[in-house]
């Protein structure tokens, strides 16, 4: 097995395409081919040369190596920089030195889920970075700032786009950090904000929700959904026009 | 035989609370549901012994701990101390009808054992046999019951979905094909995961058809397929609530036995202590007297033939009603008429006692009535051509419907964590997956510490506020300990003691369930092991840039950038989004991030400043993740938050280049735009390591309107660099 792993690497196949050809989970094909590679000194280069990741014209195509663990002793510095995490973010203390729930992540984060077809939950955090770069602006501490949260009806539209079918904005008061936002409308896609209120009364948003759709409380009959469900079904279209959840993650994905 | 389909399902689940430790009171739960539900549910198809269409849902909690040699030996020593009782409680010297219930309970409790013992204390032995048999079918649900709709991450929802697979198949040695999704719980895109797993049915609510989008032509008398081709069979609910609702259900029969009534709390506590718990808690031991008799207090005893009775009205009565309620569709071709029935198993013996029982005559009386019974596995089978697709919205069987259980002021506390968690796995098998052996058990058992962290007992117990403390301590527990296993792995602290204490707190799922690898993303694949590695970075900020240029400015930073790069430098340059150009360009070593404000639609320059400054540091928050910038240079005012605000928390020296002041600009300006801008002109000057001005400007002309120090500098020749070298030495690692 090893050995058409490495043939099939060799050809320029992408490690996905060896597990999707060999029927293999993607870590087996690459535990052996980093395996077959510390065992022959390859340094492990070029493989990709075939393959269509946008790497072209890059220096180095040397895959980092490992992260090693930082040892430990390391002082936790207060830094954003690029080290790797000396702790957990769920690692926190109260009184008494026993571990307690953090209160916060010094995120910059906005989620919003379900709770029904008039009601969704949100919460969010702002990062010290953010609050600061903010006093750094208006001259004001963060705490004199006025908050607000933004509810957006952006139904068959685009939320970059900045247009909306119609907007609500509320108040909040001080060190909320979330919110049980009704009465919504079914069958509707949201997108909720949290921001501050200017001097001149703008809200400028800090953070957005992803968009979300509240779901149906009567039958639909032949409603939105009905055209982009038949579209899919009958590939017409190359990936669906609905809104899914559950949306797949990655840790990097500003990292180009 | 009658058009039409009638299809039971029963859905086994129980938390995992399965406890080193002895007496812990949740452990009961299992005993309870072992002797009211799931050994008389294995009875019934023990005595009927032919295909009975029941699908069986046994959930990966329930699995483990029936096959946990502790839970195991524990249920033995329990019915022996129940038969004890039972014996004290005849030599007591009852009243007669008290005699011939604890008799009842007598033979009930030794064939319990007996039956128990027959299957080597595991009765996953017992549902596998029958299964394999052919007289029941059998599907699993995710992994720990976690609620899918309230999950943050596709990896978080598919690692629920596979690792429950995974238990199931090691303990059933097959994969089903159906799946319970917990709570009932629909949300779009769940499907696509389900399919991709190789799941082709599951359940909901009727609601999730009524309200589809386009309307079923079937409406609820058939399954359909949601938009990425799971076949969502929906729950009848005049049919279930006959079943289920104590109000218009059978259940609340006054000759039923009366579930809230228990022996414990009718004797002193002298006489009963020795079977309760030794902190001297009094709890059900599981011997009800009585019957419901009525809405009343006053409970008489419990008749057994009476119920027995009541059974066969019962089994015979749904037999009709079934009947009925198919012939009214009896019209309906292509697929016929389908009436699914998803219970929670235990309802059917722990809640309704005599439920079992009911179950087993109601499938004589539909065969004597000629009522089909099918699995949703055969039914497909046969009628997978049939099936509309629609759109279904995110709905449940809870109460109201949707999330409401789930998500209220009593647990939204949760939630935070949980997405936190889900994103940490996510960030950690990126980082480490395949670093070592122990690496990979460390992120295994991170998974598992999640997995039981998620559970949506935990949301629903809260809600209920029923031993609320419990669920909280379980959720705290389980996060604190990922919080730990995390520290222990960031810190190169791992051992084979440290997992193995992490796994007997709670040994669910075997390491091979688990798959690490479910929370990798192709693009953090592709950040870590294949994206290579460049050197300290510079981060440039800039109001102007290529396809962006008004003036000198503009030139300068292009100019400055390319010089840098072509010293070899990697330089990130952050500007403004621009209509028609791309958000993200890279040219060797330079990356060009063209950044959205967070609001388009701003109408006062201070305030579109302020949102394009925040975009700006919340990329850089998420850059630095990967990347080490070892200096900032800003352009113009327009970028001096973002940069002094980035400066002081990356810890990195600060270079300033103004080609022009607002005083200069706008010699005669006044009012509060113009001193607002002038302030913060003002503020870099303090902080920057270096700001750099035009030629055209002197400092004293500078001087006049700022506070300049002697970091104030003419702007260099492009071909020396801006950075004083020394210093920047001092702060590379």
């Amino acid at each position: 097995m090893e050995e058409k792993i490495v043939s099939l690497k060799q050809q320029g196949l992408t490690l996905k395409q060896i597990a999707e050809q060999l029927d293999m989970p993607i870590g087996k094909v690459q535990y052996a081919w980093r395996k077959w590679r510390s065992q022959h000194g390859e340094p492990a280069k070029p493989v990709a040369a075939a393959s269509k990741r946008k790497t072209e014209g890059k220096k180095a195509m040397t895959p980092k190596p490992k992260q090693v663990p930082a040892s430990s002793g390391k002082q936790v510095a207060s830094t954003l920089q690029h080290e790797l995490p000396v702790q957990s973010p769920l690692l926190d203390k109260g009184l008494g030195g026993f571990w307690k729930l953090p209160d916060r992540y010094d995120q910059d984060l906005m989620h919003a889920v379900v709770q029904s077809p008039n009601a969704v939950y949100v919460f969010w955090e702002v990062s010290d970075s953010v609050k600061e770069t903010l006093s750094m602006q208006f001259m004001r501490p963060w705490e004199d700032l006025p908050k607000a949260f933004r509810i957006l009806d952006i139904t068959l539209l685009d939320y970059a786009s900045g247009h909306a079918n119609r907007s609500y904005t509320f108040e909040l008061p001080e060190m909320t950090n979330s919110w049980f936002v009704r009465p919504l409308d079914p069958n509707t896609t949201y997108v909720f904000e949290f921001g501050i209120r200017t001097m001149e009364g703008e809200f400028l948003p800090l953070l957005a929700s992803s968009p979300i759709d509240t779901p149906r409380a009567e039958p639909a009959g032949h409603g939105r959904f009905a055209e982009p469900v038949r579209r899919w079904q009958y590939g017409e279209v190359e990936s669906p026009e609905l809104l899914d959840t559950l949306p797949k993650y990655s840790a990097y994905r500003f990292v180009r | 035989m009658k058009p039409g389909y009638f299809s039971l399902v029963l859905h086994a689940h129980l938390p995992y609370v399965r406890h080193e430790e002895k007496h812990r009171l949740e452990e009961r739960w299992v005993y309870e549901a072992i002797s009211e539900t799931y050994i008389p549910i294995l009875w019934q198809v023990d005595r009927l012994q032919r295909p009975l269409h029941w699908t069986v849902s046994i959930s990966p909690p329930v699995v483990e701990m029936l096959a946990d040699p502790l839970v195991q030996d524990r249920y033995v020593e329990h019915l022996d101390e129940m038969l004890e009782l039972i014996d004290i409680e005849l030599a007591e010297g009852r009243s007669e009808p008290e005699v011939e219930t604890l008799h009842f309970y007598r033979q009930r409790y030794n064939d319990l054992k007996t039956t128990f013992l027959h299957w080597e204390k595991n009765l996953n032995h017992a549902f596998r046999t029958y299964r394999e048999q052919g007289f029941i079918d059998m599907v699993t649900c995710t992994a720990t019951h976690g609620f899918n709709p309230h999950l943050f991450t596709e990896q978080a929802a598919r690692a629920e979905i596979r690792t429950g697979l995974n238990c199931f198949e090691r303990h059933y040695g097959f994969r089903p094909t159906g799946i319970w999704l917990p709570e009932c719980a629909y949300t779009p895109g769940v499907d696509r995961i389900l399919y991709e797993e190789g799941i082709r049915y599951t359940f909901v609510d009727e609601h999730a058809l009524l309200d589809a989008d386009p309307t079923p032509d079937k409406g609820i008398g058939a399954p359909v397929y949601s938009p990425h081709g799971v076949a969502l069979f929906p729950r009848d609910q005049i049919i279930s609530g006959k079943i289920w609702s104590s109000m218009i259900g059978y259940p609340g029969h006054p000759d039923y036995r009366e579930f809230y009534r228990d022996l414990a709390y009718d004797r002193d506590w002298a006489y009963i202590e020795k079977f309760m718990h030794p902190e001297g808690i009094r709890f059900d031991t599981g011997l009800k007297m009585h019957r419901i008799t009525g809405d009343t207090d006053e409970k008489d005893f419990y008749v057994r033939a009476w119920a027995e009775h009541q059974i066969d009205n019962h089994a015979l009565d749904f037999a009709q009603t079934l009947e009925g309620h198919l012939e009214a569709h009896g019209g309906q071709t292509f697929p016929p008429f389908l009436v699914t029935a998803p219970f929670d198993a235990e309802l059917f013996g722990h809640w309704w006692f005599e439920g079992p029982e009911f179950l087993g005559k109601v499938a004589e009386r539909l065969e004597e009535f000629g009522i089909e019974t099918i699995t949703p596995a055969l039914f497909l089978e046969r009628h997978f051509q049939d099936l509309e697709t629609v759109h279904v919205s995110m709905n449940t069987w809870g109460r109201k419907g949707y999330g409401d259980v789930w998500i209220n002021e009593r647990n939204e506390w949760m939630l935070r964590h949980l997405h936190m968690m889900e994103t940490q796995l996510v960030k950690d098998v990126a980082d480490y997956r395949h670093a070592s052996p122990l690496v990979d058990r460390a992120l295994i058992q991170l998974v598992r510490h999640y997995v039981l962290a998620v559970s949506s007992d935990w949301a629903f117990i809260l809600d209920g506020q029923t031993t609320a403390q419990y669920a909280a301590e379980r959720f705290r527990e389980h996060t604190r300990l990922f919080a730990e296993l995390e520290t222990a792995l960031y810190q190169d602290k791992l051992s084979e003691e440290l997992l193995a204490d992490h796994y007997r707190a709670y040994p669910f799922l075997d390491d091979v369930d688990i798959d690490i690898d479910t929370f990798l993303s192709p693009h953090d694949y592709y950040v870590t092991e294949e994206r290579g590695s460049e050197g300290e970075a510079i981060l440039v900020l800039t109001p102007e840039y290529t396809g962006n240029v008004v003036g000198d400015l503009g030139r300068r930073v292009i100019d400055e950038v390319e010089a840098r790069a072509a010293e070899g430098e990697t330089v990130y340059v952050l500007t403004p989004f621009k209509e028609g150009l791309p958000e993200y360009e890279r040219h060797n070593h330079v990356h060009v991030y063209r950044v959205r404000l967070t609001s388009p639609f701003l109408e006062h320059v201070m305030n579109q400043v302020a949102a394009q400054n925040v975009a700006y540091v919340k990329l850089v928050h998420e850059l630095v993740t990967k990347v080490a910038f070892k200096v900032i240079h800003q352009f113009d005012w327009m970028t001096i938050p973002a940069a002094r605000s980035l400066a002081k928390a990356l810890q990195v020296p600060l270079y300033s280049t103004m080609l022009s002041f607002e005083t200069t600009r706008n010699p005669h300006g006044h009012g509060g735009l113009f001193d607002a801008i002038h302030r913060i002109e003002n503020s870099v000057l303090a902080e920057a390591d270096t700001v750099y001005i035009c030629e055209q400007l002197s400092t004293e002309e500078v001087g006049m309107r700022y506070a300049i120090g002697d970091n104030v500098k003419t702007c260099l020749p492009l071909d020396a660099s801006p950075y004083g070298q020394k210093r920047l030495k001092k702060n590379t690692k």
